[in-house]
């Protein structure tokens, strides 16, 4: 079903819940990968989601099209994504090295993770990031996002974008090297 | 006649010869150069980009079920007198009729008679003098530092489902790198 028909039939409160669940189906692995990779941890990931959907469900009456769908649903993705690790650090009082170190543990031991070893360097490479660096380079990297998509997802321009990529890149390389 | 001399000349096999040369077992070195290349563009490589995440199996028809669900469930309607603000404001108001009323009465005149009003008697008290939370609070002392709480307690408010305001426009927090 296209987007603005799955809008349409939100938009009548007869059909509303079968256009969601359509939007469900249709967008939940999109946006379960982009928040896995944030997260790490399926469980997390999975919780995350949830939450991510019933945001939408309850803000897509607001959604005046200005933007895509999808891309709007990302944003608020990707918000809920940071807002996560900032919660969890919150609540377990942990420091960022904490938080990183039981990620790295995650990637070597946990379950549902199934990748070479340099597969797995590059992950660990990825916690060193800040955060939002993190995310950018994942959508660019991972998902093949353009500059200006990226851009309208994060509210950035898409000079900082590049500038920010760059920068990661050029780190991740340098660790990499190093082992 | 110029035109089909150099056409016959490049007909000729020998113009085909490779005339150029590269230096002796270059093209042993160039296997390892090349890998070393790969090595330091190590993100270009493919394998990099595959997912290496997994699920458990059938995952997502579970989980489209799960968000389902709790979309269709009947939504929890908190009464107004738990919310945490209307109590504030209900004690506030409390303490300012008892204050009053204390003024004029001797028969409330032990601040535990506030401990005998009933949530019930506050809120119809507050009702029915249509006063606002926010007129009570420029009234006393510390309404400042009370609002601040008020407000710090909504904040958290909206950490969970329960207290989401559906109406609320989305904004988004991303800042800085």
């Amino acid at each position: 079903m296209e987007d603005k028909d799955i809008l349409v039939q939100f938009g009548n409160i007869n059909t509303r819940n079968s256009a969601f669940s359509e939007l469900v189906k249709k967008y939940q692995e999109r946006i379960y990968w982009q928040v896995r990779r944030i997260v790490i941890d399926h469980e997390d990931a999975d919780d995350v989601v949830q939450e991510i959907f019933i945001k939408i469900y309850k803000n897509l009456e607001n959604f005046r099209e200005a933007s895509q769908l999808f891309t709007w649903m990302y944003r608020i993705a990707t918000n809920e994504s940071l807002t996560f690790i900032k919660k969890k650090q919150r609540h377990h009082m942990q420091s960022i090295d904490d938080i990183q170190y039981d990620l790295v543990d995650k990637i070597q031991n946990g379950p549902y993770i199934d990748g070479d070893e340099i597969q797995k360097r590059l992950q660990e490479a990825l916690l060193t990031l800040p955060d939002k660096q993190r995310l950018v380079f994942n959508m660019k990297y991972f998902e093949n996002l353009k500059y200006d998509q990226i851009a309208e997802i994060t509210g950035t321009s898409v000079g900082a974008l590049k500038a920010s990529y760059h920068l990661a890149v050029k780190k991740i390389e340098n660790l990499l090297k190093q082992h | 006649m110029h035109k089909n001399s150099d056409h016959n000349e490049l007909e000729n096999p020998k113009m085909k010869d490779n005339v150029f040369h590269v230096p002796e077992g270059y093209f042993e070195k160039l296997h390892q150069v090349i890998l070393t290349q790969s090595e330091l563009d190590f993100l270009d490589k493919k394998a990099l980009k595959e997912n290496i995440f997994k699920t458990p199996e059938g995952y997502f028809e579970t989980a489209s079920q799960h968000i389902i669900q709790q979309i269709e469930a009947p939504v929890k309607v908190i009464p107004l007198y738990n919310k945490s603000w209307f109590r504030y404001a209900a004690a506030v108001a409390a303490l300012i009729t008892l204050f009053i009323f204390g003024m004029k009465s001797e028969d409330v005149t032990d601040i535990d008679e506030f401990a005998n009003l009933s949530d019930e008697v506050i809120i119809e008290y507050l009702l029915d003098e249509e006063i606002s939370n926010l007129d009570i609070l420029a009234s006393i002392d510390d309404g400042a530092a009370i609002l601040d709480e008020l407000y710090m307690d909504e904040m958290d408010a909206l950490e969970y489902p329960d207290y989401d305001n559906p109406e609320m426009e989305y904004d988004f927090e991303y800042t800085d790198y």
